[in-house]
């Protein structure tokens, strides 16, 4: 990746920004997602968390935080971080600090979307990071609409899983006047945090939409995270892009393996039958398509 | 008994300490036994890549003197997701607990 | 300076003098005038704070809390529907111990939906944590929103806390106002820096979850720091009298030393309750008017102090708890528990719906008569 300007090297002599010893799962994503953002951004950054797992990071009197971090309510993050905002302004501090969301996709997806969608219009200089581990994990594993169709929560057991199909965020956003949007998985972290620097450079809003892979709520194992991940970038479940200005960039062109290589890893696909894999699939493959031949804004199919 | 019953009058007024917030602690929360495996490096086959090192969920793995990764074994919670990243696979998996119950 | 300003415009001159920083607000009547007017101050020039309006009420206290938790001194207002909407925030905000002063003007709750005045949206917020003044008068508005930022920036409280005034009666009706100068508030009200706070250079958790014990200790440190700001609140207003020579208290008391029955209320009617003491008080009828200013921390014994030897108390609640009576009532019953005083509630004027010095007059008469607690409604 020639435009990263990240040396490793570098970052590996630098102190940790988010210690160990949280009460995250063994293998957690979402975790990994902070520590990645704050690799990223550094320490001028103050975090603003909506209520969720990352809330249970930090447990009084412990903080794993070497950074401001701050959790106020499950639907507010991008109005907390606007008052921070404000708040750094007023005092001549908003220079070089970098406000950062770090909510999860129901706090984003569903009950947050107001308080994002005011962020994101009054072009706030806020990055909005969506940890997207596609459900409500903190309170055991509930759908959201970020959930894909047929997946199983525990709101919406087999055989039929989730009826509804995924919201699209990112581009939901980019209408809504994001300047900078983009998709991410924590299983690709060096294109996370290219997006993370170019998006601190943005004199705006930024959206990032993170797909983290959650152990206990995809049913995967602690170690296959990561690789649960990259399986649905692969195959073209999760496509990497960005978009400025209403211009789509491809990050990442996906190996477009079979989705069913990607399901199978997943406990939570366990019970889907051949039609609805093959559903995914031409689904997955119609999207893929209008996302390259530049009919990415367009309505989409329900 | 382990709760006392106290007078409203003698509440104390604990300053800054009354206000919810935590500020960096020297001591970290250990979470060695929330392990049944732990990562075990080949020195001989590490590229000092620092991949685990990116990709540890913990912060578990710091630098020594030669730049070769250390797991702390104080943190890390054995998911292994450095073994699964590790280009050159120099990670080995060892069996902490639950020796006994498989033989 | 003085001038004819309605209620809200003495909320927004409060905001101005005390140097507010922040105001994240959301419109909602009839609040929005305070909201315009320091809109208008700031396409002038004349208001160097920031200010946003949010995308609603919710996410205006939001803003609040991370405004405030930066050290920026923040302002907001809201009624009603508003108000209760940003419940959810407030207790946030009293248990991240951040201080703000946010006004109320007291607007009926839906359903039926209506505009005018009666106390259930502040009372309903009474268990959130907040310091509640609540005004009769728009000069009280402007003093207390300026007093209010001392005690609630005091290093020992840290604090919220709401000013009240009545929709209406107090927000779009112009008095004669005393705007304090701005040295003279400069000199009373200075900006100590929070100790916890969101900077970069001094990094803290904040907002931290807590569970069991920790989570007990924290809240019984915000009763405490409610308990402790009786003294604060108190020093202030004294403080406040010396340099303006307007002397404010918890309760305002109004003829009541050798008075056989006693008014107990609050909020902007207090003022026509007082005119019909005069009226009684001609006629040879020893009445008087106990308005509660300070209802948050409640100022139970002061109260008890003011009352016992009052043989008839009428305690008027322009707010219903459907099922339970009077909000107020309770509490002034628990105050004076153990006395044998005959204490009457009366509801009227819900909705705004109109109060004459009439109706005082019939209320202290009533409660003159009664021989027993009772509850009753002047319709």
């Amino acid at each position: 990746m020639a435009d990263v300007d990240f040396n490793i090297k570098e970052e590996m002599k630098k102190p940790h920004l988010l210690t160990g010893g949280t009460f995250a799962c063994a293998g957690c994503n979402p975790v990994l997602g902070i520590r990645l953002t704050l690799i990223a951004l550094g320490r001028n950054v103050i975090m603003v968390n909506s209520s969720g797992c990352m809330t249970l990071t930090a447990t009084w009197p412990f903080t794993p935080y070497r950074i401001p971090w701050v959790h106020g309510a499950i639907e507010n993050g991008g109005s907390v971080a606007a008052g921070i905002l404000m708040g750094l302004k007023a005092l001549k501090k908003d220079k070089d600090t970098h406000v950062v969301v770090y909510a999860g996709d129901g706090a984003t997806y569903d009950i947050g979307l107001q308080s994002l969608s005011g962020m994101i219009h009054r072009r706030e200089k806020i990055i909005y990071i969506c940890y997207n581990n596609c459900q409500f994990a903190n309170t055991g594993h509930q759908c959201t609409s970020a959930t894909e169709k047929y997946a199983r929560t525990t709101t919406t057991p087999p055989p039929i899983g989730n009826p509804l199909p995924r919201k699209n965020m990112a581009k939901m956003m980019a209408m809504g006047g994001a300047d900078y949007c983009a998709t991410a998985c924590v299983s690709f972290p060096f294109d996370f945090i290219r997006k993370l620097r170019k998006a601190a450079k943005v004199e705006g809003s930024v959206f990032i939409d993170l797909l983290s892979p959650c152990e206990p709520g995809w049913l995967v194992k602690p170690h296959e995270t990561i690789k649960s991940g990259k399986l649905m970038v692969e195959s073209g479940m999760w496509p990497l892009y960005e978009i400025e200005k209403k211009k789509i960039t491809i990050n990442h062109k996906p190996e477009m393996i079979p989705v069913k290589e990607a399901l199978k890893i997943q406990g939570r696909f366990k019970h889907l039958t051949e039609e609805q894999i093959g559903e995914i699939q031409e689904t997955v493959i119609k999207e893929w398509e209008r996302i390259t031949n530049g009919r990415f804004w367009e309505a989409e199919e329900y | 008994m382990l709760s006392k019953i106290i007078k409203e009058k003698d509440i104390k007024n604990l300053g800054k300490k009354g206000i919810p917030h935590a500020v960096e602690k020297q001591q970290l929360i250990e979470r060695a036994n929330w392990r049944t495996f732990k990562p075990v490096i080949d020195y001989d086959k590490c590229i000092k890549c620092g991949m685990c090192w990116l990709h540890c969920p913990d912060a578990a793995y710091d630098f020594n003197k030669e730049g070769f990764p250390v797991c702390n074994s104080k943190v890390c919670k054995g998911c292994l997701l450095c073994v699964e990243v590790c280009p050159v696979k120099c990670i080995s998996v060892e069996q902490e607990r639950g020796k006994l119950h498989k033989k | 300076m003085i001038d004819i300003l309605d209620g809200n415009a003495c909320a927004a001159w409060g905001a101005r003098r005390a140097k507010v920083q922040c105001v994240p607000v959301f419109p909602i009547t009839p609040t929005t005038e305070i909201i315009e007017t320091i809109a208008a101050w700031k396409a002038d020039g004349k208001f160097p704070g920031e200010f946003v309006v949010l995308e609603s009420e919710h996410s205006a206290a939001s803003a609040c809390l991370g405004a405030s938790m930066t050290g920026a001194r923040t302002f907001s207002a809201t009624s009603s529907q508003g108000l209760l909407l940003m419940h959810e925030m407030l207790p946030i905000i009293s248990g991240c111990r951040t201080p703000m002063v946010l006004t109320t003007v007291s607007r009926c709750l839906s359903a039926p939906i209506g505009l005018w005045p009666d106390h259930n949206d502040t009372l309903a917020m009474r268990d959130a944590g907040w310091i509640m003044l609540i005004c009769e008068t728009n000069q009280e508005v402007l003093d207390s929103v300026i007093m209010a930022y001392r005690i609630s920036e005091n290093p020992k409280i840290l604090l919220p806390v709401i000013v009240n005034m009545d929709g209406f009666v107090h927000s779009y009706t112009r008095t004669e106002v005393d705007v304090p100068e701005q040295k003279l508030v400069d000199k009373f009200l200075s900006h100590p820096e929070l100790e916890v706070r969101l900077d970069v250079k001094k990094p803290m958790t904040l907002g931290i979850p807590a569970m069991g014990l920790d989570y007990m200790r924290y809240r019984q440190q915000l009763h405490k720091a409610m308990l402790d700001s009786f003294d604060v609140v108190d020093n202030v207003q004294k403080a406040w009298a010396k340099v303006t020579g307007r002397k404010y208290e918890f309760l305002d008391e109004y003829k009541t030393k050798d008075a056989k029955a006693v008014i107990v209320m609050i909020g902007a009617n207090s003022t026509i309750a007082r005119s019909a003491v005069d009226k009684m008080r001609k006629k040879g009828k020893k009445v008087g008017l106990l308005r509660i200013r300070l209802f948050r921390p409640f100022p139970e014994k002061q109260l008890r102090k003011a009352l016992e030897k009052i043989d008839n108390i009428a305690v008027i609640d322009q707010n219903i708890c459907p099922g339970m009576g009077g909000i107020l009532y309770p509490e002034v019953k628990m105050a004076l528990s153990g006395c044998k005083n005959v204490v009457c509630n009366y509801i009227q004027g819900l909705g705004g719906n109109f109060v004459s010095e009439d109706d005082y007059v019939d209320i202290l008469n009533d409660v003159l008569k009664a021989k027993a607690d009772d509850r009753k409604w002047q319709m």
